[in-house]
């Protein structure tokens, strides 16, 4: 009993922790700054549309033991499949470079070396993990180093913020008067598009065939979603109070990580910024390993390659090799010296657009009862799944109009 | 019948939109402070970072690597200062943010040795850009 109560402990700390990404971060900065609290609203929904979909995605792993993407291309055929490939991987391999930039920009901000000194030993480092580390230990120990970002949510409290003026703007919704309208539901798209990032689906089914989930885990994994997203949520609001509370009083638009770090430097001093530093590191470093390794489970799946760190890499060698060049491809596009930032809100972006091909599969596989029998979705899976599924259209649709008409939120 | 006046409202649409942005643009005002609010947002960074409790943030690199990105946002800033119509607005807001380029790289450099006394005194620099972008409407 004890034991099992420490493994569903230590999962749910792990997706706690492995929950803010480059993207969560930054962008939850960005609209602290900019819009206050705000946009809480649509990290909650963030949050309840990745639940939802999370869950569909390990029942399926559990009941049918393959992963999510390769009964996409048996059910809906490798056309579709394909298109689905091809938005989800090019995604992918531009979030890995971002995480690459987060994970650099941490070096810096620790050593005061510049970030492109760092990009090469990093993706060197990255590669390493993924060749020589088990898929448990590397998950565990990130995710849980992760955890450190939670400093944020300490940094609140000896902020010593207006509860009263927070509250006002959490239930405020709309955008300050004197911020356009446009701009606000372009950062909204980005937001909502942090949470939801098509890899997370891919990384969390293939993880599941990892580590050989079957329905006895569903309870486990199900704990792992409801409660480890929901408390990897509130880091992310976290991140976005500080900014609210120190960085938007001043009229600082964010556009920097630096930035993002300052207020729990100035609430929490030195321990406070090394254990911040921490915790991005950990969160960006686990997440370009995530990524990496979600590029290479994409296209082995689709094509039918031996995939999986379960599996020595000669026996594997092609998912390897996948995943060893998308990693230099990402190297050389962070070495070019693109700014993390920008680079993060891009991919964000693109990922609003390609969120329909990642989800829509997987809702109508995880109501085929031939794959899934009684675990198939029931009503109030289905009934929050497609809500979730109009509002991710929606967001796809208008992210590139309103990237072009804000100049990318500006 | 019904697609002509269509047609016609979609015409009239595109150009009252773009009468507007036209109009929106043409502010002098409205363009001058949309760029000093950048130039703001810079100084009270600044102003952040030197006025932190100095026993409790030493001059950390986190610190001087957020002085050096305040430093190139100001620059960034300056090429949108560089195409102001108004000619007065541009001089005034070319002449502070080179002052603040110059403020946040005397700080950059004076973060590992800086005294009270120094801190204060960039302090107080600060705060007298701010007190003249607020004389041409950027008060926040």
């Amino acid at each position: 009993m004890s034991k099992k109560f420490l493994a569903v402990t230590l999962g749910i700390l792990t997706a706690v922790g492995g929950f803010v990404d480059i993207g969560d971060l930054v962008e939850s900065g960005v609209v602290g700054a900019r819009y206050g609290m705000a946009m809480v609203w649509v990290t909650v929904l963030g949050v309840l549309g990745i639940c939802v979909y999370a869950d569909m995605s390990g029942r399926i792993v559990a009941v049918s033991g393959r992963p999510v993407f390769d009964l996409i291309r048996e059910r809906l055929g490798p056309r579709m499949a394909l298109v689905n490939l091809a938005g989800s991987f090019l995604i992918t391999l531009l979030t890995v470079c971002a995480e690459i930039g987060g994970v650099a920009i941490v070096i810096e901000l620790a050593s005061g070396v510049d970030r492109l000194v760092w990009v090469l030993p990093i993706g060197v480092l990255i590669w390493l993990v993924v060749w020589r580390v088990g898929f448990e230990r590397m998950e565990t120990g990130f995710g849980l180093g992760g955890l450190a970002i939670g400093v944020f949510a300490v940094a609140v409290f000896f902020l010593h913020p207006d509860w009263s003026s927070l509250g006002a703007q959490v239930a405020g919704l709309a955008p300050p008067p004197d911020q356009a309208l446009p701009t606000y539901a372009y950062h909204a798209v980005a937001l909502f598009a942090s949470a939801m990032t098509p890899y997370e689906v891919f990384f969390f089914s293939s993880g599941g065939v990892e580590e050989g989930w079957t329905v006895k885990d569903l309870s486990v994994q199900r704990a792992n979603v409801l409660l480890g997203f929901p408390l990897g949520g509130l880091l992310a609001i976290a991140v976005m109070a500080c900014s609210a509370i120190v960085l938007f009083p001043a009229g600082v638009d964010v556009s920097q990580v630096s930035q993002i770090v300052l207020p729990v430097t100035l609430a929490l001093g030195t321990a406070g910024l090394v254990i911040v530093l921490i915790g991005i590191f950990a969160a960006t470093f686990g997440a370009a390993l995530e990524t990496g390794l979600s590029s290479g489970y994409m296209l082995a799946q689709y094509f039918g390659w031996d995939w999986g760190k379960r599996r020595a890499p000669r026996k594997a060698a092609r998912f390897h090799l996948t995943v060893g060049v998308g990693l230099l491809v990402a190297v050389l596009v962070v070495q070019t010296g693109l700014d993390p930032v920008g680079l993060t809100e891009i991919s964000l972006i693109f990922s609003a657009v390609a969120l329909p091909l990642t989800y829509l599969p997987v809702l109508i596989v995880a109501n085929d009862r031939e794959y899934l029998g009684k675990h198939a979705n029931g009503h109030f899976s289905n009934i929050v799944g497609v809500g979730m599924l109009v509002v991710i259209a929606i967001a796809a649709l208008v992210a590139i109009p309103l990237m072009i008409f804000t100049g990318a939120g500006q | 019948m019904i697609a002509l006046r269509r047609t016609r409202l979609c015409a009239v649409t595109v150009v009252a939109v773009a009468a507007l942005t036209v109009a929106c643009g043409a502010d002098p005002q409205a363009e001058t402070v949309h760029a000093g609010r950048e130039i703001r947002g810079q100084l009270e960074l600044l102003r952040l970072v030197v006025t932190a409790d100095r026993a409790e943030v030493p001059p950390v690199p986190s610190l001087s690597v957020t002085v050096r990105d305040a430093a190139d946002e100001l620059g960034a800033a300056g090429k949108d200062v560089g195409e102001l119509t108004d000619d007065r607005a541009r001089a005034a807001l070319a002449s502070i943010t080179d002052r603040a380029v110059a403020v946040a790289h005397r700080l950059d450099e004076g973060l590992g040795d800086g005294t009270d006394e120094g801190l204060d005194a960039i302090d107080a620099e600060l705060q007298g850009l701010v007190a003249e972008l607020a004389r041409w409407g950027v008060t926040s």
